[in-house]
């Protein structure tokens, strides 16, 4: 029933063009130094993640082994707190988030019928960025340096004075490559949902794991930028450059935490969120019918995305605010759990009023509702505030967590690894072993976490290397110990079963679970050229409701055609609508290439330097990131052919455009989300400036205001100048664009100069004024942006000089104007604040 | 829960049941949040129970439903063609929005009126509590307004029995928290802002506490003692610890302050009555009064303080307190010394 | 727009309601004003109103979404999510009905 074969309309020397086209090429080690499909770099991106599962969950036993006996001596304690802080680093940063991104880089193109991410060197940079930032983390340990501070590295323990060796440089540094990572993946995510789907497939018809993710991308760009502002401003701290963090200078602690609870508690339903959703598909696939309530489920997941941001306070019920504030976070943190409730409901409804087949998938799905159940019950304990008042930095707290990050994010990744592993390696798992490693995992983690609710009621606090004697302690952790043991064998069983399946494994066919979405309409693996025909979908549950997945209308059957094994020579996939996926454009997709590593290299030469500050490495990173800059934004060969192929086609109102010169462009979207990243990031320094603002009367004026004025104004301009280049290109005036373009790099450039020479460097003193890094925060914030808009235009201007016509340049031409009018909003935004709220106090 | 009988007897009853929670659960350590000891962590445990009864229910009800699920052998009919599933919908709605709603609700409202009850109290509570945390130990200090009544102590916190006494916490480096469990809820020691706490103990005896912010290397060896006596002992404690240090009377107290003095001792502790005035340490002026050693690390005995003093990075490494080689006879004579500093 | 506002405007206000509050709070305890508690049940009102107001939006317009699966869908997501929110809205203005707003 699956229309994966060539209809006969197309040749089969077009069919072998296009299997060539899409293969990653060639062999070995460079041609997997250049390989930018989304399948072979997910592969990897999977098997690196559960590489660093396996070693956080090592020093998870070492630290049980050191806790398992009172007053043990093991582990030192500067070991034990470097093991701990990097289990929770690891399990945090390396694995959770990177492995959810790897099986959706996978799943996700093939399940909403497209071949492809959007933008697969961004998918090829994230995957080396991490896979280099866990290495350099890891690092640290070779030179007994690894970090110390605690895996959310609060100050002023962290400051430079009480952390003076290079531990927590390494875990700040290592941490914003990661950073970059997971936000290049979101936005990949959140374009390709929107505009890169199969024909018909409307937004009531995406399957749930599509809603997952979005709402996951979203939940990623809004949370983990503060991060990336804050990791800066505590390694600024650290260099000796400024004083956000330090009291003495006027710094605030809490500053830190608020902007990393901001990311951290988003962070954990952003973990949860993809979970839910596989959880949705193993559960509607194994129960045999459609899931109940689509869109109740589809809200739920909405509304925890929306209420997670509103929960962060609660990880800071012990600092000493008001109470009435702590009563905001107690009411939003209870009322999350009614659209958690709606999904474990639902999800009981629906095997109630199906058929379940009782594989090894749909166990973990139960271990993961009898074990989330309990973890999120324990939730709603602790968000109460005076019980989080007793159980806050106990061992409680630590089960509390265990119990909804193993039960309710590990368990749904095991049930979709047993449920899409056949999908991925053509062969099923061994219903034996899975339910060994289930019943193993199930058992033992109770039996490793749920002591801990007991020890951390009889006063046993986290983090600590030790315990007296005595207390009643000892059993209790000595029962977690013997779990963590169990558990371990437990998740072995899974490696095991995973190395048994390649050999010996059942072949599964293209559709072993007899699911409905179109994931499994290709064939088990699934070749690197996806969906030879692009599908057609005109219901929720394509494989189980529709004969086919051909177009049945002549205009949609026309526009289609041209994707039928094609283009051959050149990777195309098609663009449609947001609402109702309706075909829009066919994108240019690159091929293999060595951009992405060389700029991950260089990423990792500029944090090294970051680390030690030798100039050797700036240099190189420097060199390197030019090169790569170039390979990247240099005209491609197939993207050229495309163009040409495409010349003369746009009157056809039957046929598709292709997907480049605007708005039509993914690279537009791409622009908007990273706008979408600078709006955060602004409004994050922004907020820090006025949290810090206090604390020394903040009448510290930078200066007059005629300069940095003048600069704002100019900075304003430039939104109209970059309107103008956009005018041009509309209306094909190629002097236009270039005048555009080029008035809007000089409004900019000195506009930079003006702000940077407004400020009074010899009075402001950021290293002993928690305001003036305040000031500098917010202005430095504005000069990057404008410093990204000088680099963008250059860019655009490179192509409307030499390539005039060339609607690649236009798309330039485009983007430049977004980044142009948010570098306008933002100069207006950071004058208001600098410069003028002061005289309004 | 006032009764016919009148809310005193109904709150010893509640009390009782209390009580009799915690030893069901498990056994008095002198650290359990289930088996308070004052009214803090009185009513922090009767909200506990309360949200624990509630969840035991909500997830025998989850499991049950889940079981029925399983083992419900759904219509042979093909389910896929499904068009109408408001009936599912229906009990969706029931379990997943309207039940949580009718147990949140009452929830919220009874963990708000339960945070209202925990504020500190706005009187005053002489005397007057100042922590200051530092690594890795507890700065004690009790003030009445009077300068000359002021007086440290390090890492015990001496209370009156039936009365809640307010604590100032303050910190000199890191975020630490201060957590007695049978008597209140913790709070966090932040550097650059005051927090305010307060405890009550409705029975003598001493109560464990932590820290319970990591803090640094020795973060799991920063104990403290809250120690509560009735309301005539307690001023009679007080009294003892305004005074300045025991003159010395004999030939070793007096070659042990000589110790203490040449040694460098006094460039972090004080003892009041000598020359030792500096705070960069414990104050040591009633040291012998004092159960342990290194903020709860060692009980504070003879042969502890021995080793603590010949070699404090062994006992407790990284802490401050440098190694300060002393030959036999001077560590016996400052033993002898600091054991009469009561 | 439209679209926005029906399928989004519910959380959006009460992300707002959660901003106004926490900072009517701080302005509070930080100045000599002492109209918090009165203020944020105000704004709760308004607010729970506003998400509600949007649901209602939701159910009656909606009309200029095209394909009419998509409009249903969207309408009645819409109107979910405001009974949510605005629920949501009233829960976290119960704070000041209970608790001193500066302690």
């Amino acid at each position: 029933m699956a229309a994966t074969v060539a209809s006969p309309s197309v040749p089969p020397e077009t069919l072998e063009q296009f299997k060539q086209t899409w293969s990653d090429a060639p062999p070995g080690l460079l041609g997997m130094l250049r390989e930018v499909n989304n399948i072979p770099i997910a592969r990897r991106y999977m098997l690196t993640g559960f590489a660093f599962f396996l070693a956080g969950g090592l020093l998870g036993l070492l630290m049980r082994v050191q806790l398992g006996t009172p007053e043990n001596t093991f582990l030192d304690a500067e070991t034990y707190n470097q093991i701990f802080t990097m289990h929770g680093t690891t399990m945090m940063f390396l694995f959770v988030i990177p492995f959810i991104e790897a099986l959706a880089n996978y799943i996700l193109p093939l399940m909403l019928g497209t071949r492809d991410l959007p933008f697969p060197r961004m998918t090829a940079l994230s995957y080396w960025t991490y896979l280099f930032g866990g290495i350099f983390l890891y690092s640290s340990f070779l030179f007994g340096m690894a970090p110390d501070g605690g895996w959310f590295a609060l100050v002023p323990l962290t400051n430079i004075e009480y952390s003076p060796g290079l531990n927590m440089d390494f875990w700040d540094i290592g941490l914003s490559v990661a950073e970059i990572a997971a936000i290049g993946a979101a936005a990949e995510m959140i374009v390709a949902i929107l505009r890169a789907r199969a024909a018909g497939m409307s937004l009531n018809r995406m399957p749930i794991f599509g809603w997952a993710m979005l709402v996951t991308g979203a939940m990623i760009i809004f949370a983990f930028t503060p991060l990336i502002v804050g990791t800066a401003m505590l390694e600024l701290d650290r260099k000796g450059l400024t004083a956000f963090f330090k009291p003495e200078a006027g710094g605030k602690p809490l500053l830190w935490q608020h902007i990393f609870w901001i990311f951290g508690h988003p962070e954990v339903y952003i973990m949860f969120i993809p979970a839910a959703g596989i959880v949705s598909h193993v559960v509607q696939t194994l129960a045999r019918r459609p899931l109940v309530s689509y869109t109740l489920m589809v809200l739920s997941i909405v509304s925890i995305g929306f209420i997670s941001f509103g929960l962060w306070v609660h990880h800071m019920f012990a600092t000493g605010m008001s109470a009435v504030a702590m009563g905001f976070f107690t009411a939003a943190s209870l009322a999350i759990a009614i659209p958690n409730g709606i999904q474990v409901f639902g999800w009981i409804a629906t095997l109630w009023a199906g058929r379940p087949v009782w594989r090894t998938p749909l166990l973990f799905v139960l271990g993961f509702l009898v074990i989330f159940t309990i973890g999120g019950l324990t939730g709603v304990m602790v968000a109460a505030v005076p019980f989080d008042w007793q159980a806050h930095d106990t061992y409680f707290v630590v089960a509390h967590f265990h119990y909804v990050l193993i039960g309710g994010v590990v368990f749904p990744l095991l049930a979709g690894m047993y449920y899409w592993l056949p999908k991925i390696t053509g062969r099923l798992l061994s219903e034996r072993l899975g339910r060994w490693n289930f019943w193993l995992m199930f058992v033992f983690f109770n039996v490793a976490f749920f002591p801990m609710h007991i020890s951390g009621l009889l006063g046993m606090p986290r983090r600590v290397y030790t315990y007296p004697a005595g207390l009643g302690l000892e059993t209790l952790n000595l029962v977690s110990t013997i779990g963590a043991f169990g558990f371990a064998i437990g998740v072995s069983l899974f490696a095991v079963n995973v190395l048994w399946s390649r050999k010996r494994g059942e072949p599964a066919g293209d559709n072993p679970w007899d699911s409905d979405s179109l994931e499994w309409s290709e064939t088990s693996p699934p070749p690197d050229a996806q969906f030879v025909r692009i599908p057609v979908v005109a219901s929720r549950h394509p494989l189980w409701e529709q004969p086919d997945l051909l177009p049945h209308e002549p205009r949609l059957a026309r526009q289609l055609e041209d994707l039928h094994a094609r283009p051959a020579r050149w990777r195309g996939s098609l663009v449609v609508s947001v609402l109702d996926a309706k075909p829009v454009a066919i994108a240019h997709l690159p091929g293999p290439t060595l951009a992405p590593f060389t700029m991950a290299v260089a990423f990792l030469a500029l944090f090294a330097w970051a680390l030690i500050e030798e100039t050797v490495l700036l240099a190189a990173g420097g060199v390197l990131a030019a090169v790569a800059f170039f390979l990247w934004f240099r005209p491609q060969q197939t993207e050229t052919l495309a163009l040409e192929e495409f010349r003369g086609r746009e009157v056809d109102p039957d046929r598709l455009p292709l997907a480049v010169g605007g708005p039509i462009a993914s690279g537009w979207w791409g622009m908007l989300v990273f706008i979408a990243v600078l709006t955060t990031a602004l409004a994050t320094t922004v907020t820090g400036y006025f949290y810090l603002g206090d604390a020394q009367g903040g009448s510290v004026l930078p200066g007059a205001i005629l300069e940095p004025g003048v600069a704002m104004l100019l900075s304003i301009a430039g939104i109209a100048t970059g309107a103008w280049a956009v005018r041009g290109v509309r209306r094909r005036l190629p002097g236009t664009v270039r005048l555009g373009l080029a008035a809007t790099w000089v409004l900019s450039a000195v506009a930079l100069g003006l702000g940077v020479h407004a400020i009074p460097w010899d009075t402001l003193d950021p290293e002993h004024s928690a305001y003036a890094s305040g000031v500098l925060a917010v202005v430095g914030f504005q000069w990057l942006v404008v410093i990204i808009l000088l680099v963008a235009a250059t860019l655009g201007l490179l192509w409307a000089i030499g390539r005039p016509e060339d609607r690649r340049g236009h798309t330039v031409a485009h983007n430049v104007s977004l980044l142009a009018t948010f570098t306008g909003v933002s100069a207006a935004v950071v004058f208001a604040v600098v410069y003028l709220s002061p005289r309004l106090w | 829960m006032p009764t016919a009988r009148g809310p005193t007897t109904s709150r010893t009853r509640y009390r009782l049941a209390l009580m009799a929670a915690g030893l069901l659960a498990c056994e008095q350590n002198g650290q359990s949040v289930l088996h308070p000891g004052g009214p803090g962590a009185e009513r922090i445990a009767e909200l506990w129970w309360l949200m624990l009864a509630v969840a035991t229910a909500i997830f025998l009800l989850v499991l049950g439903v889940l079981i029925r699920a399983m083992t419900h052998k759904g219509s042979e009919a093909e389910p896929r063609t499904v068009t109408d599933d408001r009936a599912h919908t229906k009990w969706v709605l029931a379990g997943g929005v309207a039940l949580p709603t009718v147990i949140l609700v009452p929830l919220l409202i009874f963990t708000l009126s339960t945070l209202a009850g925990l504020m500190p109290p706005k009187d005053s509570t002489a005397p007057e509590v100042v922590i200051a945390g530092r690594q890795w130990w507890w700065d004690v200090q009790y003030t009445t307004g009077d300068p000359r009544d002021d007086l440290r102590t390090a890492n015990e916190l001496h209370i009156p029995v039936g009365r809640p006494i307010r604590i100032q916490l303050r910190s000199h480096d890191v975020i630490h928290s201060f957590w007695v469990p049978s008597l209140q809820g913790k709070m966090d020691l932040v550097p650059g802002q005051v927090n305010t706490t307060w405890v009550q103990a409705d029975s003598a005896g001493v109560y464990r506490g932590e820290c319970a912010e990591y803090c640094g290397l020795q973060h799991a060896r920063m104990q403290f003692r809250v120690i509560a006596l009735p309301e005539a002992e307690f001023a009679t404690w007080l009294a003892e610890q305004r005074k300045p240090a025991r003159a010395v009377s004999d030939s070793a107290g007096r070659a042990g302050q000589a110790v203490f003095l040449r040694s460098g001792c006094a460039f972090c502790h004080t003892i009041r009555g000598t020359p030792a005035r500096a705070t960069s340490g414990p104050d040591l002026t009633h040291f012998a009064s004092r159960s342990t050693i290194a903020a709860g690390t060692l009980p504070n005995t003879r042969g502890h303080l021995a080793g603590w003093i010949s070699n404090p990075q062994a006992i407790k490494p990284g802490n401050l307190m440098p190694r300060i080689p002393l030959q036999p006879a001077e560590l016996h004579a400052l033993l002898a010394y600091l054991g009469s500093l009561r | 727009m439209s679209l926005f506002l029906a399928f989004l405007g519910a959380p959006v206000v009460w992300v707002v309601h959660l901003a106004v509050s926490y900072f009517l709070v701080a302005l509070d305890c930080a100045t000599d004003w002492n109209g918090a508690r009165i203020a944020v049940l105000l704004v709760t009102a308004l607010c729970a109103l506003a998400a509600g107001g949007s649901g209602v939006y939701a159910w009656r317009g909606g009309a200029s979404i095209d394909p009419p699966q998509v409009r249903e869908f969207l309408v009645r997501s819409g109107a979910i999510l405001a009974a949510l929110f605005a629920g949501a809205i009233i829960l976290s203005g119960m704070a000041p009905l209970f608790l001193p707003i500066c302690s």
